[in-house]
């Protein structure tokens, strides 16, 4: 990845604006789709956290965990419950 | 200041959202008794310090260099500045940034910039302050504004017998936490989250969600809660109570693991372990089962400790840490953090849930109409009201509010500052 953003950042621009885009009309499983079986989606509490497995942290998840975070749960009654809106903010990246 | 009561099966709502309340409540609750102000092993080694709180009150627990622990007021004797601004570190002396101030890790004044303007005497009380009250209970640290303020163990009581289970849940191994905290704020006042720790009767429908990928992942029914089937709430007394869902919730909880990447590997074995020691090892990664809840601000849930700091009348930060074996194999402190992370922390599939209740129960509160909050769910016909008004009925159901009814009684006891009248007036 590092690679990747030194080399091409603009097709990681253009990846990450796609994702967002993708959250942001609920196309869940096309957003799965970016990413691979093995993939890891790591957000440690400590920025500068080492490893995430010894760290504590706020999100790592592997493929099945960012399917849980998708998954359709609940009934009508609870859809009704679904007064808020999420708010991103992509601001940078870099390497 | 506002009238207020607790009458033993409701509270006035206002009691969420009145300046005056909460700015009794600092005093009354929190700096008149014992607040949990961290762990041992947060604070290792000589010059080892976090920031922590008193209510509001920033204060600053540190291992002073004679090694005892200190809790000392963060706030620069001069002016008034906070002089130590991170969370965490080691140190040998603290220093004011605005005058230059510095103090040692006792808390006293070392060093004042241009002192020859200055009389020995005009020095000489001014210093950070040290609480006279610093005690801890098998590596739970507490401390107090208030020098009369009745032994840690007096306070303790019986919940103390939960803190050694809580303790010993990994057999001899000692326990650490993390250094790292997940630290979440809601809009709402911070005994909403005393509560929601010891409720028994909320999971079914706030935490749906996690039941339902649960169920999804394991194939397994991964609801436990039910109106009867098990499971107790315990009043200890001082305002500490427990959730005791040891019995009832614990195969469901073992479900949960199946889910968290590397544990499947573990249960064929951990290199250095015995493979009874893993098992034993594995099936405490939920922790003794119990929720304990110790007045103002500790919670024990699972193998988390949750601390619960006012921000404000409606605002509450709280921070959690699962505590790991301090010694051990990174295998197994390495499922205790995923099984942590799993609920709780800001992308957690729990813990945002009940914050978003908190959130519902402030806006659902606005305007401030004197309604009441009730607490009378599992009130015994025959035994309505404690009779001396402190003693309450001790044990429930799961899913009663006898844990919440012990916490206010606690609460109204200490804002009234005397023992609780018979209809829970104010005094």
């Amino acid at each position: 990845v590092i690679d990747l953003i030194s080399h091409n950042p603009r097709m990681v621009g253009e990846l990450l604006s796609n994702e967002a885009h993708l959250l942001d009309i609920a196309e869940y499983p096309e957003w799965l789709s970016l990413y691979t079986a093995d993939a890891e989606y790591w957000m440690p509490v400590d920025p500068g956290a080492a490893d995430p497995a010894d760290s504590l942290n706020i999100i790592l998840d592997d493929r099945s965990r960012l399917e849980d975070r998708v998954a359709p749960v609940g009934d009508e009654a609870d859809r009704l419950q679904l007064g808020g809106r999420p708010l991103r903010s992509w601001t940078r990246f870099r390497s | 200041m506002t009238p207020v009561s607790f009458d033993g099966r409701s509270l006035d709502s206002s009691c969420y959202q009145d300046q005056a309340l909460f700015d009794l409540e600092m005093e009354r609750v929190f700096r008149a008794s014992w607040v949990y102000v961290g762990h041992e092993t947060d604070v290792g080694q000589v010059g080892d310090f976090a920031t922590v709180e008193i209510g509001t009150t920033p204060c600053i627990l540190v291992r002073a260099d004679d090694g005892s622990l200190q809790v000392l007021r963060n706030r620069c004797p001069h002016r008034g500045t906070t002089v130590c601004q991170v969370p965490n570190g080691n140190v040998k002396r603290f220093r004011c940034q605005y005058h230059g101030w510095t103090f040692d890790t006792r808390g006293r004044t070392v060093g004042v910039t241009f002192p020859e303007a200055y009389s020995q005497e005009a020095l000489s009380a001014k210093n950070l302050m040290p609480l006279p009250k610093v005690e801890s209970y098998r590596g739970f640290v507490f401390a107090s504004f208030n020098p009369m303020v009745p032994s840690l163990s007096d306070h303790l009581g019986p919940a103390a017998g939960y803190l050694d289970r809580y303790v010993d849940h990994c057999g001899q191994r000692a326990l650490r936490t993390t250094p790292d905290a997940h630290m979440s704020t809601y809009p709402g006042n911070w005994k909403l989250q005393m509560e929601n720790g010891v409720d028994g009767y909320h999971a079914n429908f706030t935490h749906a969600s996690f039941f339902d990928i649960m169920a999804k992942r394991t194939g397994k029914r991964s609801r436990y809660i039910t109106a009867s089937g098990g499971g107790e709430t315990f009043d200890l007394g001082n305002g500490h109570v427990v959730l005791d869902q040891s019995q009832v919730a614990s195969s469901a909880l073992l479900d949960r693991l199946m889910t968290l990447p590397g544990y499947a590997d573990a249960q064929k074995g951990v290199d250095g372990l015995d493979s009874p020691e893993v098992n034993r090892l594995l099936a405490a990664i939920p922790g003794p089962g119990f929720n304990l809840a110790i007045y103002p601000n500790l919670q024990l849930i699972g193998i988390q400790v949750r601390e619960i700091v006012p921000l404000s009348v409606t605002s509450t930060l709280v921070r959690v840490r699962p505590l790991l074996l301090a010694e051990g194999p990174a295998v197994i402190n390495r499922l205790r953090l995923r099984y942590h992370e799993m609920f709780y922390g800001p992308a957690g599939f729990g813990q945002p849930d009940d914050f978003e209740m908190f959130a519902r129960i402030s806006a659902g509160l606005a305007g401030n109409c004197r309604d009441r909050t009730w607490f009378d769910r599992g009130v015994k016909e025959s035994n309505p009201a404690p009779d001396d008004g402190i003693r309450p009925p001790e044990k429930g159901q799961l899913t009663d509010e006898l844990p919440q009814r012990g916490q206010y009684r606690e609460w109204l006891r200490r804002m009234s500052n005397s023992p609780a009248t018979e209809d829970g007036a104010m005094a």
